[in-house]
């Protein structure tokens, strides 16, 4: 709409109007009227001319918007005449807005957008009661054709050295059934995918092939090394797929027939019963998860019953636990995150929620305090004849223009927030690097979110303002006790909100806090750790002993040179702080029956309790004595020994750590040292353990950790270097990975909680602010349509005191009613966020004091100015306002 | 603001449509049309009746043009299209059939 064409029409109607008005006059005179008269006579006959010009206006579209274009150049105009209002309104939202935004961005990114995959919501995990969802071959063989299913599909992830020409590498990779790609419809990018038959070969991922081989065309027909054997690639997978686990990154696929070379040492595809398998099938339409899972329960059950009653060396717990486990679809899009996270990121859209209300709250208490302050205008405006529709409309176009703004903004905003927040907390995996740019669905949601703000804070003010008493309105009368009562109400809602946020946020750093100096039971401090697999380079069993015994030897050496940085070390089969162990059977000499022990086993170099500086607590510690071919020798953990042997007799007694090797595994417990938390910090209930000389029995053939103390902080880098050379000096080929602090570790393994901690913190201060300047608004609202009041009871002999708390008392009433409301909240929220706390203490008492003390303050100084100028009136000045 | 008869609700666009029907005129010469013709009883004011004009203008009933009048001022100019005269004739027949209606009503006393 051009602006000259609305003003040409406006002049003409003006033009048509007035010369209706001329003929009226006209026509006066003629009837013999003095001019004057004929004038008075015509404008009284002619009527309102504005009411008309209003009604014309609002006939067509067209200037139905003109009028609307009006509309938004007065709201802007106002806007700007009030500068602050306008900042504190846009900013509140743009926050609020913001950090939903950005949490959104994040649960679009890991939930929503899924794996590149055809139609990913019809794909379900055959998830299994115990261990997350694993199985077996021969039980993926038997139920591999079922027709309800589009396909079956099975997967093994697991690390591979791998590459070409002596570049070698530590990889991702995934062990498939051959109609893996087929099932889940992912292209070729070159080349083919598998097939039915085939065999040593490989299809990369785009990321690998573009990443580590240069993106070499001519890759595909060429042969790759995995684990020192030759593998034909194939072809490249689609650019985008690197595996069918959100977070991880696979470098290869290879047919499941390869495992016992891409395993070595461990084939286990014809055992029936043991479970590391992974299935996931493609549901046909119409099928129903629920009932076709306790189907497959029920087959399960029947295919292993057979090889069950047929195996007499299973003990009578694992018998219990094959014969209970059972089978649930889960949908592939629900299984990216681990429950733990989904729940942290699910309470954070809480209190991102919570936040937007409290934005909003503020909004809508400033646009009905506005409302009340242009009372006056919108009583002029609908006397002179202004439509009721259109009033309402102004000021909806007010609160329209403000969520516009805070909308825009808070969306820059997360623009900038969610990638760095996806960057620092890889929420679905150490190796997840999933893109939150926002995208369109962020795009809507934000639009949707900003406009709902505006509807629900913006519209009912609008209604309220319009229902007002013109004539009191027009006399000047600024009270509004109903509308200040609603913000009354409203303020003690924000308090209340605030609170519970801010002792959620003091919950979550407090547990954060605990499991970061929570005492791990060992010495972490300067603990370099370095992961080595010299079974992928084809290593047996006695040449890996002979390597782990250089290793130590070369170390020990090291340990006395001043320049190598290490002042100690020791190996284990385990790293702390991983998240990962092995468990071992405990099956006690003269008590076979009792096989309900499963502590975690550890094999170690004998020197490994003095190396993480833990106790002793009864016999001795392992030594030099318990080498390779001497009795074997064991050291358990005190908690595994009270269990075990509550008399206090451990030392002496014999046990097997696999009753199916009873004759490797016989140890002689030699020691009880005190327990530590080798695993991970937030769950307390591993210290039963057993530990064993790697010499004697290595527990699988698997990784080895290298434990490295640094001398100091400032040498940690140079110890990891001495790591490196003398893993190079030994064998060049072999590679040392996951080089790493148990800080390092620590922090990784407390990523989620990190960014809860942080996050919740954030905001929580946010909300605390929000609040303080709804109830500044509020109180100078309040201060200022009392003024007159104020002066009458000071000039009527009221102390100054009583006047402050006439004035304010009720509103500071409200706050510390929701104070006490939010108490009672974060008390009955309790149990929804216990499951995310380590310690889970019912109240956590400084967690919600020290909230209740920052909300005082934050009130202080929310009240502070609208106070100090309430007990300055003057009576004389004020009184004469009138 | 007072009017001497109120018109039935509906009745003005039909009125004005027949004025129109003889002759262009502008809105001033519509109102003293209406009452010369209605003998006085009939009046319409600005208020309604450029409303109506515009309304009708907007669904082309009626066009305007600006033109000098008799005494020389430029003053807008309604004239009927071809849509507002079938307009007329529907409106008409309809007013006519609801007259009778009416009347009927009233003699069968």
């Amino acid at each position: 709409m051009r602006l000259w064409r609305r003003k040409a029409t406006d002049e003409q109607l003006d033009a048509e109007l007035q010369e209706h008005l001329r003929q009226l006059i006209q026509e006066n005179l003629a009837a013999g009227m003095p001019p004057e008269e004929a004038r008075r006579e015509a404008r009284l006959a002619f009527g309102h001319v504005e009411s008309t010009k209003e009604a014309l206006r609002d006939l067509q579209p067209a200037r139905w918007l003109q009028s609307i274009a009006t509309d938004v150049r007065y709201a802007l105009r106002k806007l700007r005449a009030s500068p602050v209002f306008t900042a504190v309104a846009i900013l509140s939202l743009a926050l609020g807005i913001g950090a939903n935004t950005s949490i959104f961005s994040l649960v679009n990114a890991t939930l929503l957008r899924l794996l590149p995959v055809e139609r990913p919501q019809e794909l379900y995990w055959f998830a299994t009661s115990n261990f997350g969802r694993v199985l077996n071959y021969p039980f993926y063989r038997h139920i591999a054709s079922d027709p309800r299913f589009d396909g079956v599909l099975c997967t093994f992830p697991t690390f591979v050295n791998a590459g070409r020409a002596g570049a070698m590498h530590r990889v991702e990779m995934e062990l498939v059934s051959e109609n893996y790609f087929q099932v889940l419809g992912v292209r070729p990018h070159k080349g083919r995918l598998l097939m039915p038959g085939d065999e040593a070969v490989a299809v990369l991922s785009h990321g690998y092939w573009q990443g580590q081989l240069g993106a070499d065309p001519r890759v595909v027909g060429q042969a790759i090394t995995i684990n020192n054997r030759g593998f034909t690639v194939v072809g490249i997978a689609q650019p985008g797929f690197q595996g069918i686990d959100q977070g991880w990154r696979r470098a290869l696929f290879v047919p499941m027939q390869m495992k016992p070379q891409i395993t070595p040492g461990w084939n286990g595809l014809d055992k029936p019963l043991i479970a590391w398998l992974q299935l996931a099938g493609r549901l046909k339409p119409g099928a129903d998860a629920g009932s076709l899972g306790r189907e497959l329960t029920e087959r399960l059950h029947a295919f292993q019953k057979p090889f069950v009653d047929a195996d007499p060396r299973l003990t009578q717990s694992q018998r219990q636990m094959i014969r209970t486990r059972s089978i649930r679809l889960e949908q592939l899009q629900d299984g990216v995150l681990d429950t733990r996270v989904r729940l942290h990121l699910k309470t954070l859209v809480w209190i991102v929620g919570a936040l937007l209300l409290l934005a909003c709250v503020n909004l809508g208490g400033l646009l009905l305090a506005r409302g009340v302050e242009h009372q006056r205008e919108i009583a002029t405006r609908l006397a002179i004849g202004g439509s009721q529709l259109r009033v309402v409309r102004q000021l909806f176009l007010e609160s329209l223009l403000l969520g516009t703004a805070g909308g825009t903004a808070g969306f820059l905003l997360a623009a900038g927030i969610a990638p760095w927040l996806a960057a620092r907390f890889p929420l679905a995996g150490p190796g997840s690097q999933f893109d939150a740019t926002p995208d369109a669905r962020v795009l809507a949601y934000t639009t949707i979110v900003a406009l709902g703000c505006c509807v629900f804070f913006g519209l009912a003010p609008a209604w309220q303002s319009t229902r007002v008493d013109l004539i009191s309105s027009i006399r000047g009368a600024a009270h509004a006790p109903a509308a200040r009562r609603v913000g009354r109400m409203l303020l003690g809602a924000q308090v209340a909100v605030a609170l519970v946020l801010l002792a959620a946020a003091g919950l979550f750093s407090r547990n954060l806090h605990r499991l970061l100096h929570y005492d791990l039971g060992f010495r972490s401090e300067n603990l370099l750790l370095a992961e080595l697999e010299p079974v992928l380079n084809g290593y047996d069993e006695s040449r890996r002993l002979r390597l782990y015994r250089a290793i130590e030897a070369r170390l020990a050496e090291e340990a006395v040179n001043p320049r190598s940085g290490i002042a100690q070390s020791a190996l284990a089969n385990v790293a702390p702080v991983s998240g990962y162990y092995w468990t071992s059977a405990f099956v006690i000499e003269g008590r076979e029956r009792e096989k309900d022990l499963i502590p975690r086993g550890m094999a170690v170099s004998t020197n490994y309790f003095d190396f993480m500086g833990m106790r002793l607590r009864q016999g001795r510690l392992l030594d030099a004595r318990d080498r390779a071919g001497a009795p074997r020798a064991a050291v358990i953990s005190e908690s595994l020994a009270r269990k075990a042997f509550p008399e206090g007799n451990a030392v002496g007694r014999r046990f097997m750590a696999d009753p199916r090797e009873p004759e490797k595994t016989r140890f002689e417990i030699v020691g009880v040292v005190a327990d530590a938390n080798l695993y991970d910090p937030r769950n307390r209930n591993l210290g039963e353990a057993v530990y064993v000389p790697y010499m004697q029995w290595a527990f699988s053939p698997q990784a080895m950790v290298i434990q490295a103390r640094a001398t100091r902080p400032e040498a940690i880098g140079r110890a990891a270097e001495t790591l490196r050379r003398t893993v190079r000096e030994l064998d060049p080929n072999l590679a040392l990975y996951d080089i790493r602090t148990t800080e390092a570790a620590l922090d990784n393994m407390l990523r989620t909680e990190r960014m809860v901690a942080l996050l919740s913190s954030a905001f929580a201060v946010l909300a605390a602010l929000l609040a303080a300047i709804g109830l500044h608004g509020l109180l100078a609202r309040e201060v200022a349509a009392r003024t007159r009041e104020a002066a009458i009871r000071l000039a009527l002999g009221a102390s100054r005191g009583a006047v402050l708390w006439a004035l304010t008392g009720r509103t500071l009433r409200a706050v510390a009613l929701g104070i006490g409301f939010g108490v009672v909240m974060n008390v009955a929220l309790q149990p929804v966020l216990r499951p995310l706390l380590v310690d889970r203490s019912p109240v956590d008492g400084v967690a919600l004091a020290t909230a209740v003390v920052l909300l005082v303050i934050a009130a202080i100084l929310g009240a502070w100015w609208p106070a100090r100028r309430a007990t300055r009136v003057d009576p004389a000045t004020a009184l004469r306002g009138d | 603001m007072g009017r001497k008869d109120d018109l039935l609700p509906g009745t003005l666009d039909l009125l004005v449509l027949r004025i129109l029907s003889a002759q262009a005129l502008h809105g001033w010469g519509i109102a003293q049309r209406l009452k010369l013709l209605s003998r006085e009883v009939l009046q319409v004011n600005q208020g309604s009746l450029y409303p109506a004009l515009h309304k009708m203008e907007a669904e082309g009933w009626i066009e305007a043009e600006w033109k000098p009048t008799d005494e020389g001022r430029q003053a807008k100019f309604y004239s009927l299209t071809r849509k507002g005269r079938k307009v007329l004739g529907d409106q008409r027949a309809r007013w006519e059939r609801l007259s009778s209606a009416v009347g009927w009503v009233l003699e069968t006393e």
